[in-house]
């Protein structure tokens, strides 16, 4: 039923008329060969995951409560959507709240970073003996266009608090994420800089060197392959194909933001997560299906004091980046075929501390929904006057993974094979369809 | 404290295994073999390893299954030592290893390594990464070195197994004094050191059932709750130095059941009773008695089931952190003899890695071509990923080589490593996988390491081949034997003098050398214990 329900190859079609330049022309030809040989109606889709790391106040963001004891001293705006509101602090998001599906129902009981983390990246349980994969692994398997020389899943400044959230768990290291790093400003650089570690070769990757070194490589690998049939091997090899073609290839210029006009970087914002946001941009128009980039750094978000100057900066620098992304990604005709998912690992306390922080708080949060394959311009789910609890469509983290499944054409009940040969779905929950497009 | 633990020795040690391991063998109707196996049964060096054997080739047999070949003296040079003393083999010592015309060098080669300080700095570093909770990257290096040497030691001094658990749980004191650090990284919440504690030395995943009762085993939640509240007198103090917190034990802090003022009490694992009395009222101390105590049947079993994993790349029963039931290992007769060997052998775990070394099933050959035989049958040895220590520890020893005093007195070296180290850890992962992505790799082919290692100018290898008493060939086999630890096959070093003289390549000599120990390090080879 999800994959009948729309064809992407309609959807991507006027892409190719915007004027794009010839490599995404064969790329979405090699889409659509792959579409009809493999039978999959998927190619050409893209994720985006934003990553509030700390865990961000609902209340004072997508779910305000003005007026009210829990409200705390932001305002709320109007958006263009009429009855839909949002904080002051996020106009230009405000400007394309059609695009926008808020989940105001989410409710977890991982009040921990590290565990909520895990949970709100995987939407299956925590700590058990089982390695879930993230959902960034799971859907970068599922959308993967064959021949690809960029990774399939870039994670753009992630937290260093739970690093395993992030990992392909029993998918194997083909589907882990490719890191990039930030770095500190320089004093002469306007802009946040991002890289990939040794992504350039000391060696021209043209010349004759180079190519006899990496054949008297292969021989190598072949000889002492042949007699070790063992899966651990495999994945070496596999991952070293992936990093020379990588390497050999053009596409990774993807990673150097400095081709880009300061105009469009300042437009997304100069700090590491506007930056990501444009290099998540070129990833996309370059095929990568899944990419993450985090807001916050460290756990920028853990606002146990000082809750709301720090919000409204982290909100600015939220609503720069994404706004922006997706404007250009509408102008490109991408738009439709790329899906956002704003989370964190929990919400705040409705309750205001001595601190003027907000405490940790799984009860009952918001996240955002946005993009191709989601009905925007609503609100799903609503909490109570006082915040305390969700009282109109709530949904667990599961359900908001089979929601993003499928507003990317992937059946959230696709099963993958654990080392032992258990097949797991990608996810148990059930997909939303009031938020689906 | 210590004599809690010394149990006296039964004089009938040495029978009452044998008798082990005769009732064993009599049940399962091994004996039958027992005129096939070379060894003496009845001496004491031979009982465990012909046991082991015994008990494996007996399901093979049962299964139809033939196990392949043994090693050649090189495979078998690398696998002991990159398992016993973390690192491949010194060139000097493969050589002298291959030349060696002897019947038992394999086990002199076993004893020596055991007895080595290597082998007690490998061990440390075994200890260390699983002792530590998997965002370990937040501790302070200092602290983790301060663990480490704590553990070398104890390793060193070859403490008995009961011994080294009994002092590493019931340490206090700051976090650079050693174990301390394994309750301040969990912020001496009971919760989490109980979890810790059961997976690691009871290999019992308990905490399953901190929410639920267990899926799989019989723990409940009152089992994991009561466990836990012998942790409950923990207490973090403040040190004079910043970031140095104190362990300590506050009698009369209990532990309370989630949003309750219920207080719970302390209960060991599977009994009923209230635990024996301690003079002090140390809770940890209570614990520990119980613990690495041999009438507790789950402590010996994790310990060899974790020695069969560091050797065999997975435990007798798996994951090693969750046995809950014997039964559900390939081979519960052997865990159980393990189990009792150790118990029998005062907990010397040296012993239990001396009599799995030398046997037939560890000394078989990893190649194979075609359909393998399934890992848990033992027919056949598999390929084990390298650590990163393992393998940074490796191309420092034989590739980078030299001393450079700029290097080491900076410590820029040991800062190297820890990058590396940093880079390349996955802690989910088990020897079995190749827990790399694209980034690792990327930093594998153009990375600091690399450069180091094929560099004229740092690397150590370029600079002793160029000795002008060698030839070309005979350079290119001591690359080999240094990476590899293994001499090339004659149409690798046929290639290899291709590349030396290959004219459509801009190169120096010393170049070349760096691009064959470039091609040597990447390839899959480097990256396993055979």
């Amino acid at each position: 039923m999800l994959t009948s329900r729309r064809s992407i190859l309609t959807r991507i079609g006027p892409a190719a008329a915007i004027g794009m330049s010839s490599w995404r022309q064969s790329l979405l030809t090699a889409a659509s060969e792959a579409t009809a040989s493999e039978g999959a109606t998927r190619a050409g889709r893209h994720c985006v995951v934003l990553w509030m790391s700390g865990g961000p106040s609902q209340l004072d963001t997508f779910d305000m409560k003005p007026g009210t004891a829990v409200g705390g001293p932001l305002k709320e705006s109007q958006t263009s959507v009429p009855g839909l509101r949002f904080s002051e602090h996020l106009p230009k998001l405000a400007k394309q709240a059609e695009r926008l599906a808020i989940m105001r129902g989410v409710s977890t009981k991982e009040g921990d970073h590290a565990r909520g983390t895990t949970l709100m990246h995987t939407g299956n349980p925590v700590g058990t003996s089982l390695r879930y994969p993230s959902i960034g692994s799971s859907l970068s398997k599922a959308l993967a266009l064959p021949g690809q020389p960029l990774p399939g899943y870039v994670s753009i400044s992630p937290p260093p608090i739970a690093p395993q959230a992030q990992s392909p768990g029993f998918l194997g290291p083909k589907f882990a994420p490719t890191r990039v790093s930030s770095a500190i400003n320089e004093a002469d650089q306007n802009f946040a800089t991002l890289r990939v570690d040794h992504l350039h070769s000391p060696l021209s990757t043209e010349s004759p060197r180079y190519r006899k070194r990496l054949e008297l490589w292969r021989q190598q690998q072949q000889t002492f392959l042949a007699d070790r049939n063992v899966a651990s091997l495999d994945a070496q090899q596999t991952t070293y194909d992936a990093a020379f073609e990588m390497l050999g290839s053009d596409a990774k210029d993807a990673f150097d933001l400095t081709n880009e006009p300061d105009r469009v970087r300042s437009a997304y914002g100069a700090g590491t997560f506007g930056q990501g946001c444009l290099m998540a941009r070129r990833l996309i128009e370059r095929g990568v299906p899944m990419i993450e980039v985090a807001l916050g750094d460290g756990l920028g978000w853990d606002t146990h004091a000082d809750n709301f100057e720090r919000v409204k900066t982290l909100s600015r620098e939220l609503d720069s980046g994404w706004a922006t992304l997706m404007d250009e990604l509408a102008d490109r005709g991408l738009l439709e075929s790329t899906t956002f998912l704003w989370a964190g690992e929990f919400g705040r306390t409705p309750t205001i501390n001595r601190s003027g922080g907000r405490d940790h708080f799984p009860q009952a949060f918001t996240c955002v929904l946005a993009g191709g394959g989601i009905h925007g311009g609503q609100a799903f789910g609503a909490t109570a006057n006082d915040g305390a609890e969700v009282v109109e469509g709530k949904i667990e983290c599961k359900d908001l993974m089979a929601t993003l499944c499928a507003a990317v054409d992937v059946d959230p009940e696709l099963e993958n094979e654990t080392e032992e040969g258990r097949p797991i779905k990608i996810s148990e929950g059930i997909p939303v369809d009031n938020v689906l497009a | 404290m210590a004599n809690r633990f010394a149990s006296s020795t039964p004089l009938s040690a040495r029978a009452s295994i044998t008798s082990f391991a005769l009732a064993i063998l009599t049940a399962t109707g091994a004996m039958a073999q027992s005129s096939q196996v070379g060894v003496p049964p009845d001496s004491d060096l031979a009982i465990p390893l012909v046991m082991i054997d015994r008990l494996l080739d007996q399901k093979l047999e049962s299964e139809s299954q033939t196990p392949v070949g043994q090693s050649n003296d090189a495979e078998f040079c690398r696998r002991l030592w990159l398992d016993l003393a973390g690192v491949a083999p010194p060139v000097w010592e493969l050589r002298s290893f291959l030349a060696d015309e002897s019947d038992d060098k394999r086990s002199r080669l076993i004893d020596r390594l055991l007895h080595s300080p290597r082998f007690a700095d490998h061990m440390a570093t075994r200890y260390t990464n699983s002792l530590l909770p998997g965002d370990v990257e937040s501790v302070p290096q200092p602290d983790v070195e301060a663990l480490q040497r704590w553990l070398r030691q104890a390793f060193l001094e070859n403490k008995p197994y009961d011994h080294l658990v009994g002092a590493f749980l019931t340490a206090g004191g700051g976090t650079d004094t050693g174990p301390a650090i394994f309750y301040t990284s969990r912020e001496a919440d009971p919760i989490k050191v109980a979890s810790a504690t059961s997976r690691l030395f009871l290999g019992i995943g308990i905490d399953c059932a901190q929410c639920h009762d267990h899926p799989f085993a019989d723990w409940n939640q009152n089992d994991f709750w009561s466990f836990a509240a012998f942790f409950s007198q923990l207490e973090l103090g403040e040190n004079a130095m910043p970031n140095n917190r104190v362990v300590e034990d506050r009698i009369g802090k209990e532990l309370t059941l989630m949003d309750t003022d219920q207080i719970i009490q302390p209960r060991y694992l599977g009994s009923d009773e209230p635990p024996e009395p301690d003079p002090e009222n140390l809770r940890r101390r209570q614990l520990t008695i119980w613990l690495a105590s041999r009438s507790n049947p789950y402590f010996a079993t994790a310990a060899v089931n974790r020695v069969w994993a560091h050797l065999f790349g997975r435990g007798l029963v798996n994951p090693i952190d969750e046995i809950d039931s014997i039964e559900h290992a390939s081979h519960p007769q052997l865990l159980r003899y393990l189990s009792a060997y150790l118990i029998e052998e005062r907990f010397d775990l040296r012993k239990v890695y001396r009599a799995i070394a030398n046997t037939r099933a560890y000394q078989r050959t990893s190649r194979f071509d075609g359909l393998r035989p399934p890992q848990n049958s033992y027919a056949i040895m598999h390929p084990k990923t390298l650590s990163p220590e393992q393998y940074f520890d490796s191309l420092r020893q034989n590739i980078i080589r030299r001393l450079d005093p700029v290097l080491s007195e900076t410590g820029m070296i040991d800062l190297q490593r820890q990058r590396f180290v940093q880079r390349m850890r996955d802690r989910g992962a088990t020897p079995m996988d190749y827990p790399h992505g694209v980034v690792q790799v990327l930093g594998m082919i153009n990375g600091p390491e690399m450069m180091l290692a094929t560099t004229d100018s740092s690397s150590g290898i370029i600079a002793a081949i160029e000795a002008p008493f060698l030839d070309d060939r005979q350079r290119i086999e001591a690359l080999f034997l240094a990476s590899l630890s293994r001499p090339p096959t004659e149409a690798e070093s046929k290639r290899f003098l291709d590349y030396l003289t290959d004219d459509s390549i801009n190169a120096s000599k010393p170049q070349r050398w760096g691009d064959l120990i470039w091609v040597l390090a990447n390839s899959a080879e480097s990256f396993v214990c055979p």
